[in-house]
């Protein structure tokens, strides 16, 4: 999948307020993409804008989309046939994606019987090979529980199982295991990887933790305003982040395995999407920030080595590759 | 050191009446022979997971929930013990003071900052006087890094991160000598989370309150504790300073946690298998040792008998069959 | 205040609370307004079309319809405000006393609310009557009774629901004393949908005793009370039916114009401010 020039605004009362600003990346089959943000950085509007399921006053301003050689923003047919099926989403709640009131079988299998018109036996059997799929030990009475007697952890599971189901391509997963206590939160991590693994899903992983990204991403974009600061592998922006954001983010976390005596932090407060400043967004709480950085805003660049940022620090030392 | 609070046996079951006309009563046992101590100026962390029991400990000594047994001492006399008279029962709280998770929720939305802090003041009658409460109050918001101008502010006209400073302003202001946090900065961003935990421990070295700091986060707990406790299932499971923890981690459990929680070194190699196995089963509590179905060092004993506490080294102790 | 701004946009809340003007001003200024005493009897002008002296015409016994529409809502006035004094207040100190302290007191409570509860208002209020006797004061009492039940179920599904507010628990850990939590954090925080029950008990009010007035169990039939007045003119329906026309509309007008204010309210309140 490749994303160009997505913008996706808020037309709110007090103005227009610039969820996602210019994000551009690009999807392998079988590559797992860390999108990490704080609170406000567009990370979730972003791929809410690609399926198409951005909350009103929120529209998509420009951009394209490109999935298997259609533009998903231009062809108004193409997301209906995509959206649940191709490109799937979980959520940080689970609990309000499945319906309390049908069991866990029932919509499992709805979707099954719906396309591939299989009786309610075999629709349970499938049903319950993509549970084993998802590592639960019972599937079959599972099937006949409701939600609200699973835990966090298996919720989760069975939301993944039925992207399985519909043979999804692209997993989108917004905060999924932000909710999940942190020995659950790893098991899913490592059913993911496996699935990426066997399957060569694709995955779209939502978090502001960079601890997750670190153990689950292949490539890592950092947003921030609704732009992306820095992208490249995951190894290279914990190992040499090269945006002061990424740096100044990295050690403002408490490290399980080294020792800080005070904690960096990030002076200043994130500028209001209704009216980001005129030069770089991080610009009022840079502590490398020039006179440049306050009247122009940087574009993204690529470095020799294929890693992505949008500073003036690295100006002339790569290419433009904003659109 | 001088010890400030000591927890003896806690214990919380919830009583929940099923069935048909409610014939049936499930219990749930939420914390289960709990017992720590906390010295005066220091940090003891409140590690666990979910269900875990870790809140119902810190409301309990906040007395915002009865123990079913247990007791809890405050410098040396049973708080847990209802039958005083409300001029002692204000002098116990205003020395053991909470901050709380939703920075949101615990503020009444219909007062102003000030008048948030302002309530603490005149229930206990620390300062008196328009002039000098307004001043008082200046004061402590400079302490948690607000500004004068925000006292007449409302709620919902601060980010999360100051609103969780106004609520450490309202703590703060009687002068308590413990506070519970419980799960302080859990619902911040990393950037702000870093900004209160300074302020945090600025305010201990200020004014030598302790803290028992309750999180699910083990690298926040490492950061700003001195002494961790391991809690699962209601039951402590290790306590130790924390260097020997992250150290020697003896239970398996806080091994597993340790393993489990993300890091953002890339270096690290990647496991191949995820820590811990399995989801908790509350079904073995009382039973036997609830980690039993997750535990990868689980043996034969482990499934008939509850564990109990032994001291592996000095104040290191541990709730596992391993170390009998 | 972002409230009223919110509240005024919503046009048939606007259209209710412009009826609930006319009905309070003509209250006010009844003795202003209206052209002439109820009791004037014009017996050379009974059952007379509208005309210029006499708006809305007048009744079987020559009295002039107009100001007894006039005169008959402050009547309703009356009725409105002591139902709420009575029932409401003591349907709310119900309430208070069973969400706040819960437990047996709670149940206790709560079994008689819904015991009253069983009884359709009009049921319940004739029951009344047949004990106490009729006359306005009467109905009043009647419908005050009635009106307890829903105040108390609502108010105390209002303090259960604020009580569980985090910052409710923060005042306690402070060691703020039980009557000041309410007080002052409770009840303030709570109080709207109380406000949206009392504008709809205002107007449900009028109705039910403008209907036990229309059977004969209400205000007195010669005083000025527009279920009397309706209850009058049920002879000369067919023949002269503007002598029920007139109660008919006032009454409509009030009832729907706190019914509209009351949903209003009940929408803008319920709308959470970010």
């Amino acid at each position: 999948m490749d994303v160009k020039n997505l913008h996706t605004y808020f037309y709110t009362k007090a103005g227009v307020s610039k969820a996602v600003n210019g994000v551009n990346f690009s999807l392998r089959e079988g590559e797992i993409l860390g999108i990490i943000g704080e609170s406000g950085s567009g990370k979730s509007v972003a791929v809410k804008s690609i399926l198409q399921i951005v909350p009103r006053p929120g529209k998509i301003a420009e951009g394209q989309i490109i999935y298997r050689g259609r533009d998903l923003l231009a062809d108004k047919q193409a997301i209906g046939q995509v959206r649940g099926k191709d490109i799937t989403m979980i959520f940080q709640e689970p609990m309000t994606s499945l319906n309390p009131v049908l069991t866990i079988g029932r919509q499992l299998t709805e979707g099954i019987r719906l396309h591939l018109g299989l009786s309610k036996e075999e629709a349970n059997q499938r049903a319950c090979e993509f549970l084993k799929q998802v590592k639960i030990t019972n599937p079959e009475e599972l099937l006949t529980r409701y939600p609200h007697h699973l835990s966090g952890g298996m919720r989760q599971r069975v939301m993944i199982a039925m992207a399985l189901a519909t043979d999804t391509k692209i997993l989108i997963a917004d905060e999924a295991t932000t909710a999940l206590d942190v020995t659950i939160q790893q098991q899913i991590i490592y059913l993911l990887k496996e699935l990426r693994d066997r399957l060569h899903m694709s995955i779209i992983f939502i978090t502001h933790d960079m601890g997750v990204i670190n153990e689950i991403a292949d490539n890592t974009a950092v947003m921030y305003c609704g732009k992306i600061q820095e992208y490249a592998s995951t190894y290279e922006v914990m190992k040499h982040p090269r945006h002061p954001y990424t740096e100044a983010l990295l050690k403002a976390i408490p490290s399980i395995d080294a020792e800080q005596q005070k904690l960096s932090t990030i002076p200043g407060s994130v500028p209001s999407l209704l009216a980001l400043p005129e030069g770089c967004s991080f610009s009022n709480r840079c502590t490398q920030c020039t006179d440049r950085c306050r009247e122009e805003e940087p574009k993204l660049i690529r470095l020799e080595d294929g890693h992505r940022v949008r500073c003036w620090k690295y100006d002339g030392q790569g290419e433009v590759v904003d659109s | 050191m001088e010890e400030i609070l000591r927890v003896e046996k806690l214990e919380k079951h919830f009583i929940k009446e099923t069935g048909f006309l409610k014939k049936e009563k499930k219990v749930f046992k939420a914390v289960n022979d709990v017992s720590f101590h906390i010295n005066k100026g220091e940090t003891l962390g409140l590690v666990g997971e979910s269900g875990c029991g870790k809140s119902t400990t810190g409301r309990m000594i906040v007395d915002l929930i009865q123990p079913t047994s247990g007791s809890i001492f405050f410098e040396g006399k049973n708080i847990a013990d209802r039958s005083r008279d409300r001029k002692s029962q204000l002098e116990i709280r205003k020395n053991i003071q909470m901050i709380f998770q939703d920075s949101y929720a615990s503020l009444d939305p219909r007062l102003t900052a000030g008048q948030a802090v302002e309530e603490a003041l005149d229930i206990h009658r620390i300062v008196t006087g328009k002039k000098e409460k307004r001043e008082y109050i200046e004061k402590i918001f400079a302490d948690v890094g607000l500004q004068k101008e925000q006292i007449d502010r409302y709620p919902h006209e601060f980010s999360g991160g100051q609103r969780q400073r106004i609520g450490i302003a309202r703590a703060i202001c009687l002068q308590p000598k413990i506070i519970i946090c419980d799960e302080p900065v859990s619902a911040l961003d990393v950037s702000i989370q870093a900004q209160i935990i300074n302020n945090m421990e600025e305010i201990q070295k200020k004014y030598g309150i302790s803290y028992l700091f309750i999180s699910h986060d083990l690298s926040v707990v490492k950061h700003i504790s001195d002494r961790v406790i391991v809690m699962y299932l209601g039951y402590i499971f290790e306590e130790a300073s924390k260097e020997e923890l992250f150290a020697r981690p003896l239970h398996p459990y806080t091994r597993a946690l340790v393993e489990a929680t993300p890091s953002t070194n890339p270096d690290l190699p990647k496991r191949n298998r995820p820590a811990l196995k399995n989801e908790i089963d509350t079904s073995l509590i009382g039973v036997c040792c609830p980690f039993a179905n997750r535990c990868d060092s689980v043996s034969d004993i482990c499934w008939k008998q509850e564990p109990s506490v032994t001291e592996a080294a000095d104040g290191h102790k541990v709730r596992c069959h391993l170390y009998k | 205040m972002k409230f009223l701004k919110r509240l005024l946009s919503n046009k048939l809340a606007v259209l209710g609370i412009f009826f609930i003007l006319i009905f309070l001003l003509a209250s006010l200024f009844a003795p202003l307004i209206a052209t002439q005493d109820y009791s004037e009897m014009d017996l050379y002008n009974v059952l007379a079309l509208p005309s210029a002296e006499h708006l809305m015409g007048t009744d079987e016994m020559g009295r002039d319809i107009f100001s007894g529409i006039i005169y008959g809502a402050r009547t309703s006035v009356l009725i409105g405000v002591s139902v709420l004094l009575f029932g409401g207040l003591v349907g709310t100190a119900i309430g208070i006393l069973a969400g706040f302290f819960e437990g047996k007191l709670d149940m206790v409570l709560m079994r008689i609310i819904d015991t009253l509860m069983a009884f359709p208002s009009i049921l319940l209020a004739m029951f009344m009557i047949a004990i106490i006797g009729t006359g306005l004061k009467g109905a009043i009492v009647a419908v005050s009774i009635a009106t307890v039940p829903r105040f108390a179920r609502i108010v105390r599904s209002s303090v259960l629901k604020t009580k569980k507010n985090e910052y409710v628990d923060a005042c306690r850990v402070l060691g703020q004393s039980n009557m000041k939590i309410l007080f002052r954090h409770i009840l303030p925080n709570g109080m709207a949908p109380i406000i949206v029950q009392a504008t709809l008990t205002f107007s449900e009010a009028i109705l039910i005793i403008s209907g036990l007035g229309f059977l004969g169990l209400g205000a007195d039939p010669m005083s000025a009370e527009w279920g009397a007045m309706l209850s009058n003119a049920r002879a000369y329906l067919m023949t002269k039916p503007h002598i029920a026309i007139f109660p008919g509309i006032a009454i409509a007008i009030t009832v729907l114009g706190f019914n509209l204010l009351g949903d209003g309210l009940r929408d803008t309140l319920d709308v959470k401010e970010y």
